[in-house]
């Protein structure tokens, strides 16, 4: 994974500490909203929520700026967009379990991954590992898109996500068990019903 | 960490291995099992093929209409200035950033030790003045908490949303608390099971007439969302709301019940909203949460079942507190390190 902050955090250790000054709120964002935004799109499954997401936990920054002491931007971000996703997927149980069905209708929503400057093949592959995420539980998805999109190690996870080492592993391999059995599932149901050119059904 | 031992299946430790958070020894342990062993190949293969598999997925770029409305945000957002526990640290907030830190204490992590500085120093210098404090504060002006629905729904959607650390949530929870109870504000001891304090502003409440002092907590649970004011004062006479047993939940816009000694009037009931006098404060609570909740919430908070003794107790409290208060600010500037420094607790 690509880590362009720490160009920017050796940068500043080089200079004398009297001489640091506080990013404005334009670095900021320019800096690190395409990395909040990843992170909210992995975590959330659509363009929508991840918007949603990445406005709040901004939101949030922007109210706590004064307040944040020092440790690296980018783990206070991942903390902040991770908790805020879980706070809100909690929130959120209930209603769903009175709409049911509306999960079906996202997945199958063309316009999230649809865009046309993606080549179709990586489009539907991208398409097939965000449905085997979006079917993970919550808490795992996150530990496994903070492990294996962000690049985090299992330290910096457990930090983030504040829960042990050892529930950290165990979440990363449960939910790659899961990921493996939804990608196989997938991909033998699409070979045959290519293969047999609509015949069935 | 300890790491794969070195005998049996790995098991979840496979994951540690296909991400190399494994030391070198229990790498070569790991790697030694997994060559004899064709279970843990197995497994071993299928979690790198997972790892590739997400670490493939194309990456996705925000919109640059997002990007814009997030550089926005600094226009029309209202910083945080009012919020004791937010505003405190803007002298000290921005050092450099250092390497990741384990505590990530984003929040709420520097602010105690300024608070105890403040208040152990100030205590010397109140003693004098507390009687006058208490003379200004016998005059207990009326409050009467707007019961419109509006109004309610209002203070929670300026609620303060809460996050999702709980170790951070309890850290606030207890410095919200804890300041609370040193500004003599009869704050509760504890919140119930689940509940944290995600902010304490001392102008949330600001807006009703004839209070001067004013405290906004908002706390997140496991239900939702509840916004405290607490007011000094004395709750106004709210029309024909006669208490009604523990059980019964008023539906209309007037009623009450009782928890705990509180008599509790009932403002609204979608979303609950309720008011209660605790001591020389006026408590009134909007929340999304159901009506057992809510009467946890309510529990928690100081009765005034104790008796008027206690009430007197309170007022003393209350007294002392807003002088040190006040003039913690004025002690210190004024007083030198060098002649309160054996005072201040680190």
């Amino acid at each position: 994974m690509p880590h362009a902050p720490e160009a920017s955090v050796e940068e500043a250790a080089s200079t004398p500490a009297a001489a640091w000054t506080p990013p404005t709120w334009d670095e900021i964002v320019r800096e690190h909203s395409a990395r909040v935004y990843r992170l909210a799109y992995r975590l959330s499954g659509n363009r929508q929520d991840a918007e949603d997401l990445t406005q709040e936990t901004f939101l949030r920054v922007f109210r706590s700026l004064s307040s944040y002491t020092p440790g690296t931007f980018e783990g206070w971000l991942h903390r902040i967009t991770t908790n805020l996703f879980l706070d809100q997927v909690r929130r959120k149980k209930r209603i769903r379990m009175e709409a049911m069905g509306d999960d079906a209708a996202r997945v199958a929503a063309p316009e999230d991954h649809g865009r046309p400057e993606r080549g179709f093949e990586h489009a539907n592959l991208d398409h097939d590992v965000q449905a085997a995420l979006d079917a993970l539980r919550p808490e795992y998805r996150a530990a496994v898109v903070l492990c294996d999109i962000e690049g985090l190690s299992y330290e910096e996870i457990a930090v983030t996500l504040g829960i042990k080492l050892g529930t950290v592993r165990s979440r990363i391999h449960r939910a790659r068990a899961q990921l493996r059995d939804a990608l196989e599932h997938r991909r033998a149901e699409v070979t045959p019903r290519a293969a047999s050119g609509g015949a069935a059904s | 960490m300890t790491g794969y031992a070195g005998s049996g299946h790995l098991g979840a430790w496979v994951s540690d291995l296909a991400d190399g958070q494994l030391d070198a020894a229990a790498t070569e342990r790991a790697l030694a099992h997994v060559a004899g062993c064709p279970r843990c190949a197995a497994e071993l293969d299928a979690a790198r093929d997972a790892h590739r598999a997400l670490a493939a997925a194309c990456d996705v770029a925000p919109d640059p209409e997002l990007t814009n409305r997030l550089l926005a945000l600094s226009a029309s957002i209202p910083s945080a200035t009012g919020d004791p526990l937010r505003d405190r640290g803007r002298a000290a907030g921005w050092e450099r950033p250092q390497a990741w830190e384990p505590t990530l204490s984003g929040d709420l992590g520097a602010r105690r030790r300024h608070r105890t500085r403040r208040l152990v120093a100030a205590g010397a210098g109140g003693v004098g003045v507390l009687g006058v404090a208490l003379f200004v504060l016998g005059q207990a002006p009326v409050v009467s908490p707007d019961p419109s629905r509006v109004a309610a729904l209002t203070l929670l959607a300026d609620a303060e949303p809460g996050g999702h650390d709980a170790a951070a949530g309890r850290a606030a929870t207890a410095d919200a608390l804890a300041w609370l109870g040193e500004h003599g504000w009869s704050a509760p001891a504890a919140l119930p099971d689940g509940y944290a304090v995600t902010a304490l502003r001392t102008d949330g409440c600001a807006g009703v007439e004839g209070t001067d002092a004013a405290v906004e907590l908002d706390l997140s649970g496991p239900d939702g969302t509840a916004v405290a004011c607490l007011r000094q004062g004395r709750l106004a006479d709210l029309g024909a709301t006669v208490a009604e047993p523990a059980g019964g939940t008023g539906d209309g816009s007037t009623g009450g019940f009782a928890v705990r000694g509180h008599d509790v009037r009932v403002l609204s009931a979608d979303p609950w909203h309720v008011a209660w006098q605790s001591g020389d404060t006026v408590v009134d609570v909007a929340t999304d949460v159901d009506a057992e909740s809510l009467a946890e919430l309510v529990a928690a908070f100081p009765g005034s079942a104790e008796g008027d003794d206690a009430g007197v107790l309170h007022e003393i409290t209350r007294g002392w507190s807003m002088m040190t208060g006040t003039m913690s600010d004025v002690m210190s500037d004024v007083m030198s390190g060098s002649m309160t420094g054996a005072l201040w607790r680190r």
